[in-house]
């Protein structure tokens, strides 16, 4: 029951003007909740590309399709690129996990090695990638190929261009882990980058199982 | 009429004119809204402008000024600037200014990607004005259903559509980035004792649009993306001559517009809950019921999509249609609300309620006439007449636009320092009134009769003619309106009235501060118990919320 | 394309109207107090049937059949009811404008039997393209073959001049993949003095045009009729 408001003001001492970096609440981190809302809209973007495959592959009476240069239905291989790249990746979600835990507590030798070898799988599987859609568009399997070749370059480049992303985020977060910027206190970015890496390994994992293993009809 | 006296620390400031090159770098979330609404506003003429060309075109039967092609390419980009580059950013222009001065805070969570929001947007708007000189602009409709917007070989042969993708998806970006600032602002950087039911309705609207956009944006975002793979890159997504669907187009763009025309409204409808009540005295009726109501709004906006494809034959009609009609409700409990706030309270006509006053009136008549077409039946009927052009306009200028209004003539004393003028804001609103309900209103009829939508031309034979020139004239109308508006802006720039902190006795906390505010906001926050902090301090007990 | 079936299911009925047009020839003929349905498909982009009458429509969708059923009341045998497509369909969309014609079933029968039969009928005999053979004239010898096509719903040349009373020849090249295109010539007052046929693209047909009088033609796609030029006979 305030009769004299002006002694319950707050004053700029305590006001939150203070610092804009500071959280007025606690809990998670104003990066850390901008990142994960960031990546809830990058899944409904995911979300519109794999309605579109599924409705396409509905559609066809026959999946996957004939490949009209071979006259057989198209077929991705998954060695000798495929796999291994998935393997790669998953482990790179294992070892970005242990550099964020290593930062939390404090050993920064060990974040700044498991975030490197990150940056490196997250760069070999682009590379791996990249050869494979060699051999795909070798094979007649292109943008232009019909339904299936278009939703899976569609899908997967966008993947890829998300895990490039990615490992450009890998790399400042590593600039400026070896500059130092980075405590158990401090390490929001660190935090940040390693949702969006796990994110990018999970669309993966999806992306492969549908575009790879799921059955044709 | 309080002043606030500066803290004898705080810096001094030169106020809110600062230099070219200020304005250009800054990160202020105040400068930055500011500039939404200028070039929300320089879009809004540019469409404006665009659809006179419609109605001068419309007036008489036969083709006197332009092209089939070029017409296609008007009512396009009419609806193509109004949508993305004048209401949608004009929102959130507003919800920048004001959402984080009512929370409390200082600034926005991420005032740098505020900045980049910004900026995407006259970039995206000069490309699409771009696309006038190099061959022609998309001429699609905004829909830019597959296949004719595949350009094989109809429609726009030129880089038109091209433009208006890349453009679209800029904006989309735009929209997105925001929305993850708007919801950590939101959530996070709320003042000591406001709790989120503590919030102005104002925050609570741009809370639900921020979700919508959040979730719907990346979804058009990907048909675009798909539908620009479709046209250069030899892509079957949407074309049925390479086994892709067409329907999966109109799903996916649905998918994001449906609730996008909430994000149209919503943040309208919560400047309209801010007016009311300090317009009519009294507290807003129904404060938790309207918070219930727009989370439920925005949670159905996701349900109906598909009821812009009722004659598709390819749509589950008996859900779509429930959802639609549901919807109704939630939206009714804001109208009782609003109308129940005006009852039995000392309502002050300034022009700010007079908008407000207008939007009630003519969003009610849109959503009426939308609950018509949530029947399939009558849809099958008034689908894609121009009985549809009637309740967009309803919803979206007598709604939509009404609200910007208002909340334009309301928070200008707040942004500027300045009254707006009583007489030059009576003025506009009656022409803006007249001249709006001459225009759409008597397209309710021509549509019943039968007149399609995106037609250049029509039989002379048909009896619309009249309906035309009447509706040809409410449109120079409207254009007529802006003139006392721009006006305005003018004088009550250079010499209209000091406002000072608080000219309407407000109740949130954007009054607690000085006109102008300095650019970290608040000196001194009051003590906030209940969702009318400033009431509480005028007049000592808190409310106890 | 709309194909029309009676609940006769006579097979024969789909060559009746084939395709929306504009104009006095076209329209659908549908007998009232039966049930007639209709089958909507498109070659090119998404159009809608509507009839404000009817106080219905349904889309035409390309790579999908709509399918609906009307009645018209036995007591509006006689009336005819306008049609104008109601999605945007492109340049031409304001033009595509039909007639559904609503006869007694009588009437209809035996408008019916007279199409069956002159479709059936073996065509009066005309000398093949290039058999050297000129078919008679008023004038001297056989007339030019005029080189026309057509791309992106437009045609590509759009004067041309042959002369008087001699009939000529237009080589058509349709350009448009998919897309039906033909020719029609009009005299001044809009009738139609000639109508060629109707086929998709990517093809190439032969017209033989009879002898025009001195003056000035229009001539017009009979699907797009945004689709003009002239032709003069001198």
């Amino acid at each position: 029951m305030a009769t004299d408001s002006q002694a319950l003001t707050t004053t700029t001492e305590h006001s939150p003007v203070g610092g804009l970096a500071h959280d007025s609440t606690g809990g998670i981190s104003n990066p850390v909740l901008g990142m994960l809302l960031f990546i809830t809209s990058e899944v409904m973007f995911f979300s519109g590309l794999f309605a579109a495959y599924f409705n396409v592959r509905a559609n066809a009476a026959q999946w996957p399709p004939i490949n009209p240069e071979t006259g057989e239905q198209f077929h991705l291989a998954i060695l000798p690129f495929v796999g291994p790249a998935t393997v790669l990746l998953i482990l790179s979600s294992f070892t970005c996990q242990f550099g964020v835990w290593a930062i939390r507590r404090g050993d920064r030798t060990l974040f700044l090695r498991n975030f490197a070898v990150t940056f490196v799988l997250g760069v070999t599987f682009l590379i791996m990638q990249g050869i494979d859609y060699a051999l795909l568009a070798s094979e007649g399997i292109t943008l232009s190929a019909g339904t299936f070749g278009t939703t899976y370059f569609t899908l997967t480049g966008f993947h890829g261009a998300h895990v490039f992303g990615g490992v450009i985020m890998l790399a400042v977060v590593l600039y400026r882990g070896m500059a130092g910027q980075f405590s158990p206190r401090h390490h929001d970015a660190v935090e940040a980058a390693s949702l969006y890496w796990h994110f990018v390994d999970v669309v993966w994992i999806l992306l492969f199982s549908l575009l790879y293993l799921l059955p044709g009809k | 009429m309080a002043t606030t006296t500066l803290h004898p620390a705080a810096p001094t400031y030169r106020g809110a004119r600062g230099t070219l090159y200020e304005w250009v770098t800054t990160t202020d979330h105040k400068k930055i809204g500011i500039m939404y609404l200028i070039n929300s506003f320089l879009f809004f003429f540019i469409g404006g402008l665009l659809a006179l060309g419609v109605r001068l075109e419309l007036a008489q039967p036969g083709l006197q000024f332009v092209t089939d092609q070029t017409y296609n390419e008007l009512f396009t980009m009419h609806a193509t600037f109004m949508i993305f580059l004048f209401i949608i950013p004009i929102l959130a222009g507003f919800g920048n200014y004001v959402v984080p001065l009512q929370i409390g805070a200082p600034d926005m969570a991420f005032p740098r990607i505020n900045a980049l929001s910004l900026w995407m947007l006259p970039l995206a708007g000069i490309l699409l004005l771009i696309s006038f000189v190099t061959g022609g602009s998309a001429a699609a409709g905004w829909t830019s259903y597959s296949p004719l917007s595949q350009d094989r070989p109809l429609a726009a042969t030129g880089s038109g559509q091209d433009l208006w993708i890349v453009g679209l998806v800029l904006i989309g970006t735009s929209s997105i980035l925001g929305s993850v600032n708007f919801l950590v602002t939101i959530f996070k950087m709320r003042a000591p004792g406001m709790t989120l039911f503590r919030m102005p309705i104002m925050v609570w609207t741009v809370l639900v649009t921020m979700v919508l956009v959040l979730m719907a944006t990346p979804v058009i975002t990907s048909a675009l993306i798909m539908l620009f793979i479709d046209r250069n890159y030899g892509g079957s997504f949407f074309d049925p001559a390479n086994g892709g669907d067409a329907i999966l187009y109109q799903n996916v763009f649905w998918f994001y517009s449906h609730p996008a025309v909430y994000v149209m409204i919503l943040p309208a409808m919560g400047m309209i809950s801010e007016i009311l009540p300090v317009f009519s005295r009294k507290p807003l009726f129904g404060f938790k019921a309207f918070i219930f109501a727009t989370a439920a709004i925005g949670a159905l906006g996701f349900s109906v999509w598909a009821h812009h494809m009722f004659t598709t034959g390819a749509v589950y009609l008996p859900f779509f249609s429930l959802m639609t009609f549901l919807i109704a409700v939630p939206t009714g409990v804001k109208m009782f609300n609003w109308t129940f706030t005006l009852w039995r309270g000392q309502l002050m006509l300034k022009t700010p309620l007079l908008f407000a006053l207008g939007f009630l009136t003519m969003f009610l008549i849109g959503g009426i006439n939308g609950a018509f077409s949530a029947s399939v039946p009558v849809d099958f009927a008034i689908h894609d007449t121009y009985w549809v052009v009637a309740h967009i306009h309803y919803v979206l200028f007598g709604g939509s636009v009404f609200g910007v209004m208002a909340g334009f003539y309301y928070w200008f004393p707040k942004m500027t320092g300045r009254m707006l003028n009583e007489t030059l804001g009576r003025i506009q609103f009656v022409l803006m009134f007249i001249g709006f309900n001459l225009t759409f209103f008597p397209m309710h009829e021509l549509g019943l009769s039968g007149m399609p939508r995106r037609i250049a031309d029509y039989a002379s034979n048909a009896a619309w003619n009249d309906l035309n020139v009447a509706a040809t004239i409410g449109g120079f109308t409207i254009a007529l309106s802006m003139l006392p508006f721009l006006w305005n802006i003018f004088v009550s720039l250079r010499s209209g009235p000091v406002a000072g902190d608080d000219p309407w006795e407000g109740n949130t906390l954007e009054w607690a501060t000085s006109s102008p505010p300095p650019p970290y906001n608040f000196d001194h926050l009051p003590e906030i118990r209940s969702e009318r902090p400033l009431f509480d301090q005028r007049h000592g007990q808190a409310a106890g919320h | 394309m709309v194909h029309s079936r009676g609940n006769e299911g006579a097979a024969a009925i789909n060559a009746l109207l084939v395709g929306v047009v504009h104009g006095e020839d076209g329209g659908l003929a549908v007998p009232a107090g039966r049930t007639v349905q209709l089958y909507l498909e498109s070659p090119d982009v998404i159009h809608a049937f509507y009839v404000p009458q009817f106080l219905f429509k349904r889309d035409v969708v390309p790579g999908r059949i709509n399918m609906f059923e009307f009645t018209v009341n036995e007591s509006d045998a006689g009336q005819t009811f306008r049609g104008q497509c109601a999605e945007l369909c492109g340049s031409g969309h304001r033009l595509m404008l039909f007639d559904v014609h609503a006869m007694t079933p009588a009437d209809f029968d035996a408008w019916l039997a007279a199409n069956i039969e002159a479709a059936n009928a073996t065509p009066p005999p005309s000398a093949p393209p290039g058999s050297g053979e000129p078919p008679p004239s008023d004038g001297g010898g056989q007339g030019p073959t005029l080189e026309l096509s057509a791309l992106n719903i437009a045609f590509e040349q759009t004067t041309f001049e042959v002369p008087a009373d001699t009939p000529f020849k237009i080589a058509f090249e349709n350009k448009d993949a998919g897309t039906p295109h033909n020719v029609e010539i009009k005299d001044a007052g809009g009738a139609s003095l000639f109508k060629g046929e109707i086929f998709s693209g990517v093809d190439t047909r032969t017209y033989d045009v009879p002898a025009l009088r001195a003056g000035s033609y229009p001539f017009v796609c009979t699907v797009h009729p945004n689709m003009t030029g002239t032709i003069t006979a001198n």
